[in-house]
């Protein structure tokens, strides 16, 4: 795991919460992209099972709108799984704010690229003081060598 | 009500004690939930919906390994609570 170094908060590692309060009382979790819902719409085990221990490790995933349209727009077939992932209690759909596009713009422009779901999920990352979940670490990393992943394998 | 393991009912409803939503299961499939006296109906809600879920994909596309469950503890920084915990807790594939 890639996770930035000298973090002061009380989530040490990828934004779960050592404590033995019920998971309902935890906040932290992860950012979810493309690659994530696509690796959850081909059925892999990896993100079976992040999703699975969600209720007992009180983990969140916040999923960028943009993540599930691209898996949509790719594999229309795949919508069954994509509601599943979506109306998961520990998964939290987002929709893009003015000031997160200003920020993704921000993001873009500095990296000389103009990938906006990779965008937006870096944006995530620095504001939540998250992880990202992905299949593909490179895509997000053209944005920001540092952004801290975790890689679904 | 005949108690197959007296000790993992002792163990179940010290979970419940804790403010845990414990899942009964029988041949591997859930079939009730005990949930904590005063618990927030909607948490136990959810995480019943999210264990249905986790089921349907094991279901359709196979349950994942013990070795992918220990990656997420690791990743978590969370001490690994044992094979037979999470095999009582989640789907996962037989060995072979």
């Amino acid at each position: 795991m890639a996770g930035r170094g000298g973090d002061p908060s009380p989530v040490p590692r990828g934004g779960c919460l050592l404590t033995e309060q019920p998971p309902s009382l935890l906040v932290g979790g992860w950012i979810l992209d493309a690659g994530a819902v696509a690796s959850w719409t081909a059925g892999e085990l990896a993100i079976q099972s992040w999703l699975a221990v969600a209720p007992v490790l009180g983990l969140t995933f916040l999923l960028p709108e943009l993540a599930v349209t691209e898996t949509h727009t790719l594999r229309p077939h795949a919508g069954v799984a994509v509601d599943e992932l979506v109306t998961h209690p520990h998964v939290v759909l987002t929709q893009m704010s003015p000031a997160d596009a200003a920020g993704v713009e921000d993001l873009l422009a500095a990296s000389r690229t103009f990938d906006v779901m990779a965008g937006w999920v870096v944006h995530l990352c620095r504001q939540r003081g998250w992880n990202a979940l992905t299949t593909d670490p490179g895509r997000l990393q053209r944005i920001d060598p540092q952004v801290p992943t975790e890689l679904l394998l | 009500m005949p108690v197959e393991d007296p000790a993992a009912l002792a163990r179940a409803i010290d979970r419940v004690a804790r403010g845990e939503v414990v899942h009964l299961v029988r041949d591997g499939r859930p079939v009730a939930d005990l949930v904590p006296v005063g618990a927030d109906s909607r948490a136990a809600q959810a995480q019943h919906a999210a264990r249905a879920i986790t089921q349907r994909m094991a279901d359709r596309f196979g349950a994942p390994t013990m070795a992918h469950y220990r990656r997420v503890y690791e990743s978590c920084g969370h001490p690994w609570p044992g094979e037979e915990e999470i095999r009582r807790r989640f789907p996962v594939a037989d060995a072979s």
